[in-house]
């Protein structure tokens, strides 16, 4: 069953109007045709200045599009006024917050104004709805705290609960990981997968993290630098190359089979390495970071087999019926180091 | 849902001490009018004063006289001009985000300023021609009508500007701009006027706040309840404002029709409190961080209000310096409302330790 | 009066009010009505406020109609004697005033001579008993003879003297530049109150309860503390002096001082003695041929300030049978010129009147060194009005010399053509050594 889509777009174009009367409009993206649904979490890739935060932004009204039409849940979103287009889309966006003696309650409930009258008077459901955000991003330990003494991945939480107030069918976020470590930026994604399953909420966010975006996502958009988009689910995408293309630079290529980017060129020769699965999928790291080409053939004149005995690990390395005993993937890299140096001596 | 429980107990009891410092504040208002009232070049008694508040005849004639002619047309306007600088200079600081912005940073008391200067320091004098019409009955509108005319043609350009201009950084450039554009008029004024005019504007441009008759107070008082009311029509923009103009809109506030109000707002209070009491500074940048101090806040449908209280306490407070009690010599008001102002403004950053998070 | 009071904290009221939660307003006031209606869900902001502005509007406009149709004075005109004033006076060379006797009041308008259809300010000049039982339309009330007065300028403290009534005085403007040593004595007796020169102190104005306060000049930054004074109760009387063109016309107020203070003979008797001598001189030097070229005034922050051709000083020295460069603009005021403009001149003038404060030829060259190239300086040509100066800076010239400018006249005239007033002693003016 074909569910509406929340936003759609039809042969959008998007970028910037001319500045001055000579100059032609800069287009950043064109044809755009994608549809964002509830229960999903969409990420928005592509390298940078690909035109993501522009897309965003039109998206949400925040931007006027250079042509074609959006569309909020069939209808137009020019017919919308701003109070009942907020009521659909809110946004999390990178502007800094600059103001403080601003408890966090107060800024979560800012974000109820499309539904409060003219003066922001709360009603006690605003305040269900507020209390139900501030529980979902799990802030309740710092209402009371200015915004201004938060952290960043506080502060991100805080922005995510004000837009989860304004219950809208859709949330668009601007690069919401940007300035958080590791577990902050799981914690994000995490957070906004759960929202997207449990409140059918549609999510759309842009990111720069790809492995992240590979996992989390359920459908990829991708912007590349010729300014058109493509869309799919994360793994169609990376089978069938635009993945790839959309990324295409000279120095580095993604690696298709283990779904990450393969830093380093093989330099040296083949070397095939088989036995424990996790220590042989962190010894290939170390080998490719060598510069060896890991392949499993056998007829490689150097073989290593990682094996796990009586609770240690233990590489054995192989080489024209030489056998050499490792403890550790440094002793290992460091044994190697020898023998390829007296391969060049010959 | 033990969590949001407390939530909301919480939210409740931060909120709940709202009217309670508005009350204060309220009171304050009042001790400060009394005060007023009490303390001036003429020594008068605290039981003759509250005698003639409530309609009794006074001992003295003359006594009547200066407390319902003088004083207390003084304090109304002290009330009036205080509130009005203060919500002007509150949403300036809001709208520009900039703690130091003041109801004058859009030029508009420049342009009254220079109103003025023309009509007083031109070369024919105008002022000085029409000098015997002043003092008629339906005269003296001249210096009034120059100074909004001034501030209106200030208003409008800024307002044609602001249609064009969507960025707020810029408009506050070019409307500090405008505002050195018009001091720059007013100097080559002053360059070829003789010294005794010079004096004279120099005089109008100290400020006054005991110029107001009782018969023209009430059309002061309009244009201050008329920016003030429009002011409080715009809280909920204003705090939506206070995150910058992109999550204002996200979250449906209109930002180029608030943007209009606002600044329509600030001009009319800015502008009527300069065309009738001179220009009157500082008030307008200090009390916003005074009010968000004492009330914790940045919330501004308390802030109004208790900033609207507020500049009324302060504006009384340094009138009542400037009375020099006791003595028959008054001190400009501008000067006094600096003089007080800046130490607390100093006194209120040392405590915070930092400007941003007291501001805004 | 006390409506408006509440008034005003009615509005600080309103606006609190609204500001508060409206749900709290609803149940609180009896204007539910309207606060209602403004807690519709799509925010009808501007509606809202349209209709508290009108409310307030409303409220005002009633509140004000009330007190102005409250102070409307309906009095009855009664019959009374008609009264003989002894002695009238007219003007004939101000153009500022003009006096009407009537039958129980003498009408005083103060004109503006640029615009002579309108007569702008009104003074009913009416004896003291019959003040309440006459009124004329469209006036001020003055009761005379007036014993109280206070002056804001030292010109209206040598009206006073000229008519012996200095004892009328109760408060002075600027008191250390008075001259008059009586006066000066009685303000160090503490029977004149000084008023400081800032904005006029209208408590102790008010407090004191005077018959009039005097005012001149184009002080626009004091128009609003008189008019507050007037709508107290005070009457200001405009002495639109600073206006006359003239040095008689300017000396011819003192009749004005003669009505306010039943003495029109005295003052027309001093009046005419001035208005003979000085009209006498002028005629002696009328027919002279030599013209001694004069430079007035001091440099000023670069720019130098020389009397308009039609101003008050500059009627003197032409009255003087001296020969201004300036006397043919149409200024009544002081004219910017360049430094260089002046100086040209004065390298050639025969005299130099009105060097600023100067006293010695030192001090003028301390000031500037180009002034040594100057004519008059070498010549020894150089004169001040500074000849009669109290203690604390006071100058008579701008004092008594108001209402003697045949003294000023016969001073300038020994200046220029000392032969015709050989036994005129200097009285204002002195030459700076």
């Amino acid at each position: 069953m074909k569910e509406q889509s929340i936003i759609s777009t039809e042969d959008l174009k998007i970028g910037f109007l001319p500045q001055r009367a000579m100059k032609s409009a800069k287009v950043v993206a064109q044809q755009i045709n994608v549809a964002l649904k509830g229960g999903q979490v969409v990420c928005l890739l592509g390298p940078n200045g690909s035109g993501k935060s522009t897309l965003i932004r039109t998206l949400s009204g925040l931007h006027a599009p250079l042509g074609g039409t959006i569309q909020l849940g069939g209808h137009d979103l020019t017919r919308f006024s701003i109070r009942q287009a907020a009521r659909e889309i809110s946004t999390v966006l990178t502007d800094r917050l600059t103001v403080g003696n601003l408890s966090v309650y107060e800024l979560v409930s800012f974000g109820r104004s499309p539904y409060t009258g003219w003066f922001g008077s709360l009603t006690p459901k605003d305040n269900e709805i507020i209390e139900w955000a501030i529980e979902a991003t799990g802030i309740e330990q710092f209402i009371d705290r200015d915004v201004l003494h938060l952290s960043d991945g506080e502060r991100q939480k805080v922005m995510i609960a004000r837009a989860l107030a304004q219950d809208t069918s859709a949330i668009l976020l601007d690069e919401p990981t940007a300035h958080l470590d590791l577990p902050n930026r799981v914690e994000i994604i995490r957070l906004l997968r759960e929202l997207a399953r449990e409140t059918q909420k549609g999510i759309l966010l842009s990111t720069h993290e790809l492995d992240l975006a590979l996992k989390a996502a359920d459908h990829l958009w991708l912007i590349n630098m010729k300014g058109e988009v493509f869309t799919g689910t994360p793994e169609d995408l990376v089978l069938d190359g635009t993945f790839e293309s959309v990324f295409e630079q000279d120095s580095f290529d993604f690696d298709r089979a283990t779904g990450s980017f393969t830093l380093h060129q093989p330099t040296k020769q083949p070397v095939n390495i088989y036995g424990d699965e996790v220590a042989v999928f962190w010894t290939r790291r170390a080998l490719e970071r060598e510069g060896y080409r890991v392949d499993d053939s056998n007829g490689n004149s150097l073989q290593i087999e990682a094996l796990s005995r009586e609770g240690r690990l233990e590489w054995t390395l192989l080489k024209e019926s030489n056998e050499l005993s490792c403890g550790s993937v440094e002793e290992l890299i460091d044994k190697l180091r020898e023998i390829t140096q007296l391969v060049d001596a010959d | 849902m033990k969590t949001s429980q407390s939530a909301y107990i919480s939210e409740h009891k931060r909120t709940g001490m709202r009217p309670l410092y508005l009350g204060l504040l309220l009171g304050g208002v009042v001790v400060f009018f009394m005060l007023n009232l009490m303390l001036g070049s003429v020594d008068i008694p605290l039981v003759d004063i509250l005698k003639i508040l409530v309609g009794r005849e006074s001992t003295h004639l003359a006594w009547q006289k200066i407390i319902i002619n003088i004083r207390i047309p003084r304090a109304l306007t002290a009330i009036l001009a205080g509130s009005a600088l203060s919500v002007g200079g509150l949403q300036m600081q809001t709208f520009f985000r900039n703690p130091l912005a003041g109801p004058s940073v859009l030029g508009i008391t420049s342009g009254a300023s220079l109103g003025v200067a023309i009509v007083m320091l031109a070369a024919g004098t105008i002022t000085s021609i029409f000098a015997i019409q002043q003092l008629s009955a339906l005269g003296g509108w001249i210096i009034i009508g120059a100074a909004s005319l001034g501030s209106a043609a200030v208003l409008l350009l800024i307002l044609l500007i602001s249609l064009k201009v969507r960025d707020n950084v810029t408009l506050l450039i070019i409307g500090l701009m405008i505002g050195n554009i018009t001091i720059a008029m007013v100097s080559i004024w002053q360059y070829f006027s003789q010294p005794e005019q010079i004096r004279d504007y120099l005089i109008w441009t100290f400020g006054s706040l005991g110029g107001v008759p009782l018969n023209r107070l009430w059309i002061l008082a309009i244009a201050v309840v008329v920016g003030g009311l429009i002011a409080v029509g715009m809280s909920k923009s204003l705090n939506g404002l206070l995150l910058g103009q992109n999550y204002a809109q996200s979250m449906g506030i209109p930002v180029s029709s608030s943007r209009i109000w606002i600044i329509a707002s600030t001009s009319i209070l800015a502008g009527s409190v300069t065309a009738f009491c001179g220009p009157i500074g500082f008030v307008g940048i200090a009390v916003p961080h005074l009010t968000r101090s004492l009330l914790g806040t940045n919330d501004h449908r308390v802030l109004i209000p208790g900033t609207l209280l507020m500049g009324a306490i302060l504006m009384l407070a340094c009138d009542i310096v400037a009375q020099v009690p006791g003595s028959s010599t008054t001190l400009p008001i501008s000067a006094i409302t600096s003089l007080i102002g800046s130490p607390v403004v100093i006194w209120v950053i040392i405590k915070r330790k930092n400007l941003q998070a007291s501001f805004s | 009066m006390i409506l408006k009071r509440f008034f005003y904290l009615f509005l600080e009221g309103l606006i609190k009010r609204i500001s508060l939660n409206c749900h709290r307003v609803h149940r609180l006031s009896g204007w539910g009505v309207e606060i209602a209606a403004l807690r519709n869900d799509t925010g009808r902001v501007r509606d809202s406020l349209l209709y508290c502005c009108l409310l307030t509007v409303i409220f005002v406009f009633g509140i004000t109609a009330c007190q102005s149709s409250a102070q409307k004075q309906q009095s009855k005109p009664q019959k009374t004697k008609a009264v003989s004033f002894s002695g009238q006076v007219h003007a004939k060379y101000a153009k500022g005033f003009r006096i009407t006797y009537h039958k129980n009041y003498k009408l005083l308008e103060v004109l503006n001579p640029s615009q002579k259809k309108v007569d702008t300010l009104r003074y009913a000049l009416i004896p003291r008993d019959l003040l309440d039982k006459v009124s004329v339309p469209d006036t001020r009330k003055i009761p005379i003879p007036i014993k109280s007065m206070i002056a804001t300028s030292t010109t209206h403290v040598a009206l006073t003297e000229m008519l012996d009534a200095t004892d009328i005085l109760k408060g002075v403007v600027g008191a250390k530049y008075v001259y008059s040593p009586k006066v000066r004595g009685m303000l160090k007796k503490g029977k004149i109150s000084s008023f400081p020169m800032g904005q006029f102190n209208k408590e102790v104005a008010l407090n004191m309860q005077p018959d009039i306060v005097m005012v001149s000049g184009g002080q626009a930054s004091q128009f609003d503390n008189y008019r507050v004074l007037m709508d107290a109760g005070i009457n200001v009387l405009v002495n639109a002096d600073w206006l006359e063109t003239t040095p008689l016309g300017k000396a011819e107020w003192v009749k004005v001082m003669g009505a306010l203070l039943n003495k029109e003979k005295a003052a027309n008797k001093d009046f005419s003695a001035v208005a003979q001598r000085y009209n006498d001189l002028k005629t002696s030097v009328d027919g002279l041929h030599a013209r001694p070229l004069l430079i007035a005034n001091m440099p000023y922050k670069g720019a130098w300030f020389v009397p308009g051709g039609d101003s008050y000083n500059a009627t003197f020295f032409k009255d003087a049978g001296a020969h201004y460069p300036w006397s043919d603009s149409h200024q009544t005021g002081g004219m910017r010129k360049d430094f260089e403009v002046v100086y040209q001149e004065g390298l050639k003038a025969d005299v130099w009147i009105n060097p600023g404060a100067a006293k010695t030829k030192e001090g003028l060259l301390a000031k500037d060194s180009r002034f040594k190239d100057f004519k008059p300086f070498k010549t020894d040509e150089i004169y001040n009005n500074n000849r009669r100066m109290s203690p604390t800076g006071g100058n008579d010239f701008w004092e008594s010399g108001v209402v003697h400018p045949d003294r000023i006249l016969a001073d300038l005239v020994k200046i220029f053509h000392p032969d015709i007033v050989a036994d005129h002693q200097f009285y204002y003016y002195r030459k700076v050594r």
